[in-house]
């Protein structure tokens, strides 16, 4: 097809504006699904995906929409919803040229609706903004439209509020008029067929029969089936063994060229080996440079996972390589510590990817982890003058090697109802953020934008913000750079044993505040023993904060009542119970929700 | 899951029965206690005599799967002596072609129900043994209790009974009775050990939920004894029962020699027994059964000669012998090593390595040639090693 008619688009929304339910509306409008096969959330609906064979999840759809006397090919490619995956957000839209802005007439412009308008803008997509659900009768439609213009000012847009098209996914109201708006106010896609071949890979998926399933969007050149081809950033190479489209089900094509969006296939047995924003250009003919925006996937939050006292080590090592096959995202490495024994250090994209993962072991593979409390990557300077990066407080060189330590810093941006301006500031200084600006929205919504520490946030600052804010508060963050700071290693010892996997690293002002909080929260998690326990918090040798747990003096069940054998059994494994994800340290059972509650918050 | 009485039977080829323990549930009580959760309700006579007619038919039923004559038959409740008098010797009498003069015997009373016309039942009909649920001497923890006796009548009825011929008492009392101080529990014990009883089963008071005195407790209106008192209370029984030539041979129960209860030690060897009555456990061919505590619906069927409600498991593997250990270890003599090798073709210490290491090197858990133990100290904790070692199965 003539790529003057391919239109290549997002859906940005905040999280429940609307995104699947208009998506679902487009493949019905555009013939792609039946109204039968209408379906609330089918983008997202795996059952649904499963009961038609698609074992794939379609995360690129492409339709075709009459116009004008003209067909158009409509490239709709889905973005990850959550912060978690912001680098890989920004690479679906480097797919676009443009994308339909979401916002819910009744919920208004949201943390996250900011933040992708804030990565649009930097990819230099056009923007179409949508006022959905109108038919709420909460919803206010020109209000909504008000804060779109101003927040499209303010980044740079220039779309009057009477731009936006007002949408009822529910009725179908407004959709015809978005699909002419796609139509009309993107441009085309730019890239030149017959220059050498890039081709973004923006997702991947894993598929029991194909293996990787590599979802592209060529921006320039052509590929066809059989062609050796080779990812710039990796280095790797394959050969396609077949080529296609959704629409939504899966459509074999021979080749795709500039412009047009699909997958490729070509016996890549594991999503490691396939990196999003990486580059696909032919071996024989290779282009002379890398799309730009790549970069290897990036942990920000690590954990170490140790096996639980019914798993074995080299179960939990099998199970994690499993996962990795369709987790391009996940890293683990082997390591061990004195007081856990063997375990991985696993590096995630965030603190939801890590609790994926933690849930997937469990559900998928039956293991049972102890992991230790997340930890964000520090770059330390030592004396030396060399540089390393540190992803766990125990591998922290002795202070009197180290010149210093930076700690990654985020940009935050917090949207908050006016009220809540004062209790959000109060929560931002005790979280050590730097304040940058306020944005008002409208008269009684704010932006507040700030840089925090990444690792005040990553834990329970989103619920200390909802309930700040009456639970209106959102907020969105991405990485802005690391930053030096008075930061000092915590250690915790338990019956005199240091316990590395509880060591943390904190900023050294809030040191023995955090200190004596760890230790009363670890005496309220650790059960009483049948010996005394000494717990002690100390920077180096100085001790800071200790507490003692009492040795246990009662715990029997005084009588077997009638040879009522069952129900004894039964009360005694319900004590053990919850406690299979716990670790023996020496001779103290540390349960998992001692190892988090080294995090700040209660 | 609903369990034919068959279903206790089908793998009776496999192993000759020796099921030579009978226990007997009578669920009836004169009035509830504040702490009672046993299954037990408000006597009336039409329910006693039915449930007579009932229990008697759910013995002929079981019949086959006991060894005559028994070893040890034990009728317990609720308080089998708050019956008639009349209708106890029926019961009683059913049980008579069971047993022998070797047989141990034992009826469960409460002080507050005997009287000569009960007294002279017991005895002729061959009991030798009667378990007195005398629980405190101190009217005020009684009262706390729910008891509906006094210590007046505590002494009466072990005259009574005495005279009568059955010589062979065990006193049950209770420590850690809300108001009750070390001294009180002291002078229980020496009061009890005037009533010169072969056997004292020392328990320590639970607050199980639902009952008046654990929402008294949940209220504010009672106070648990502390976990340091109760110890102290289970170190002063200890100590005052060993002076008076009384073995502790398992964590809440003492005797004289000779006089350890045969009945209670065929569960903690977790040897087979057949349980009849409403809310009895049975244990036979490896399937562990529980009549569900309905009287209505247990007299319904077994009036009509259909198998009693129930609910039935069976361990295997590791399963049962974690089962065997917990059982085992709450003995001061603990799990015989050979036995215990008998059964599963595995040493206890081999099965269980993580727990025992574990143990053994806080001094919980000791070995001999032929026995592993707790500690003496480690009874009083016995439930987190015993915890330990199902999560080890
Ligand atoms: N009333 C109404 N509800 C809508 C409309 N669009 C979506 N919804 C509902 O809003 C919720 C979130 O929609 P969804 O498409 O899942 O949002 P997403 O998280 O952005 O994908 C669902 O319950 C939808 O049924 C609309 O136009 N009107
Ligand atoms: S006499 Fe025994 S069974 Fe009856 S209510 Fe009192 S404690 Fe419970």
């Amino acid at each position: 097809m003539d790529s003057s008619r391919i239109r290549n688009f997002s859906i940005i929304a905040h999280i429940d504006h609307g995104k699947s339910t208009l998506a679902d509306r487009v493949l019905l409008r555009t013939g792609a699904i039946t109204r039968r096969e209408f379906h609330d959330q089918m983008l997202d609906d795996m059952d649904l995906e499963r009961e038609r064979g698609i074992t794939i999840k379609s995360s690129a759809v492409t339709v075709e929409f009459a116009y004008g006397g003209e067909t158009y090919m409509l490239n709709m490619i889905d973005t990850p919803g959550h912060v978690d995956f912001h680098y890989e957000v920004s690479r679906s839209l480097t797919a676009c040229e443009g994308a339909l802005l979401v916002v819910d007439a009744a919920q208004g412009v949201e943390a996250q609706t900011v933040a992708n308008v804030h990565l649009a803008q930097r990819t230099g997509l056009v923007l179409v903004p949508v006022v959905n659900k109108i038919d709420l009768p909460s919803a206010s439609p020109e209000d909504t439209a008000m804060e779109i213009e101003h927040l499209l000012a303010s980044s740079g847009q220039q779309r009057a509020a009477e731009d936006c098209i007002f949408t009822s996914a529910k009725s179908g109201e407004g959709v015809e008029e978005m699909l002419r708006a796609i139509v009309e106010q993107l441009p085309p896609p730019s890239g030149d067929a017959d220059a050498r071949v890039k081709a973004l890979i923006f997702d991947s998926a894993y598929d029991d029969y194909r293996g990787v399933v590599v979802y592209v969007r060529l921006v320039d050149g052509k590929l066809n089936v059989g062609e050796k081809i080779c990812m710039m950033g990796t280095g790797s190479v394959y050969q396609i063994s077949e080529m296609g489209k959704f629409r939504p089900h899966p459509q074999r094509v021979q080749s795709l060229s500039a412009g047009e969006v699909g997958y490729i296939v070509a016996s890549i047995r594991s999503l490691a080996a396939v990196h999003v924003g990486d580059t696909i250009t032919l071996v024989n003919n290779p282009a002379a440079e890398a799309l730009e925006g790549y970069r290897p996937p990036k942990q920000m939050v690590f954990s170490d996972f140790y096996p639980g006292p019914n798993t074995q080590f080299p179960e939990l090592r099998e199970a994690l390589e499993k996962l990795l096959l369709n987790d391009a995202s996940l890293t683990f490495q082997p390591i061990s510590s004195e007081a856990m024994g063997f375990g991985f250090r696993c590096g995630f994209l965030g603190m939801l990817h890590m609790e994926i993962v933690q849930e997937r072991l469990e559900r998928e593979h039956g293991i049972e982890v102890v992991q230790t409390a997340p930890t964000v990557p520090y770059e330390v300077l030592l004396k030396d003058g060399s540089t390393v990066e540190v992803d766990s407080a125990g591998d922290l060189p002795e202070a009197n090697h180290l010149e210093e330590i930076r700690e990654p810093i985020v940009k935050v941006d917090l949207i908050v109802p006016s009220d809540a301006i004062g209790a959000v500031m109060q929560l931002s200084e005790d979280r050590r953020a730097t304040y940058i600006e306020t944005d008002y929205l409208s008269k009684d919504r704010v932006i507040l934008s700030y840089e925090f520490p990444l690792a005040e946030i990553i834990y329970d600052f989103y619920d200390k913000l909802k309930s700040a804010t009456r639970g209106y508060g959102t907020m969105d963050y991405e990485i802005s750079g690391y930053r030096a700071n008075d930061l000092v290693k915590l250690d915790v010892l338990v019956n005199n044993q240091c316990v590395d996997a509880l060591s943390i690293i904190c900023h050294r002002s809030k040191a023995d505040l955090r200190g004596r909080e760890i230790i009363r929260k670890l005496r309220k998690e650790i059960s009483r023993h049948m010996f005394e326990i000494p717990l002690q918090a100390a920077i180096g040798s100085r001790v800071i904060a200790r507490e003692t747990i009492k040795a246990l003096r009662k715990n029997v069940t005084a009588k077997c009542y009638g040879g009522d054998v069952t129900r004894k059994r039964k009360l005694l494994e319900k004590q053990k119970a919850g406690k299979k994800r716990m670790k023996m340290v020496g001779n103290v059972e540390i349960p998992q929700k001692a190892f988090l509650a080294v995090l700040e918050g209660d | 899951m609903m369990c034919p009485q068959a279903c206790k039977k089908n793998c009776s080829q496999l192993s000759p029965p020796t099921t030579g323990a009978l226990y007997l549930h009578v669920p009836l009580c004169r009035r509830k206690c504040t702490y009672c959760d046993f299954y037990s309700i408000p006597i009336c006579p039409e329910t006693a005599r039915d449930f007579v007619t009932a229990a008697i038919a759910e013995l002929d039923a079981a019949r086959g799967d006991l060894t005559v004559p028994l070893r040890s038959v034990f009728v317990g409740g609720g308080t089998p002596t708050a019956m008639d008098a009349k209708l106890l010797e029926i019961l009683l009498r059913a049980v008579g072609p069971l047993v022998d003069k070797r047989t141990e015997f034992t009826v469960e009373a409460n002080p507050g129900t005997i009287d000569p016309a009960i007294a002279g039942v017991l005895a002729s009909a061959g009991v030798n043994r009667l378990s007195l649920g005398v629980q405190s001497l101190d009217v005020d923890e009684l009262r706390t209790l729910g008891r509906i006796h006094t210590p007046d009548e505590v002494r009466r009825a072990t005259d009574l009974l005495r005279s009568s011929g059955i010589s062979n008492l065990s006193v049950d009392l209770i420590y850690g009775i809300p108001g009750q101080t070390p001294d009180s529990w002291r002078q229980t014990l020496r009061g009890a050990l005037e009533l010169a009883p072969q056997h004292v089963s020392c328990y320590a008071l639970s607050f199980e939920g639902g009952t008046p005195l654990s929402d008294d407790l949940l209220s504010g209106r009672v106070a648990e004894m502390s976990d340091s008192l109760q110890k102290g209370c289970w170190l002063d029984a200890r100590r005052i029962l060993a002076s008076a030539g009384f073995e502790h041979y398992e964590i809440s129960n003492f005797a004289l020699a000779e006089s350890r209860c045969d009945h209670n030690i065929t569960y903690w060897k977790n040897e087979p027994y057949v349980g009849i009555g409403p809310g009895a456990a049975s244990y036979v061919n490896g399937y562990r059964t529980k009549n569900r505590p309905d009287l209505p619906a247990y007299i319904a069927a077994a009036l009509v000669g259909k198998p009693v409600p129930c609910d039935s498991e069976r361990l295997t593997g590791r399963k049962a012998m974690a089962e065997t250990l917990m059982l085992a270890l709450r003995m001061t003599q603990g799990v015989a090593i050979e036995s215990f090798k008998r059964r599963f073709n595995v040493d206890p210490l081999l099965a269980f390595p993580r727990t025992f290491a574990r143990y053994a090197e806080l001094g919980a858990i000791e070995v001999s040639d032929s026995h592993v133990r707790l500690s003496p100290d480690a009874l009083f904790v016995s439930d987190t090693i015993l915890a330990d070692i199902l999560a080890e199965a």
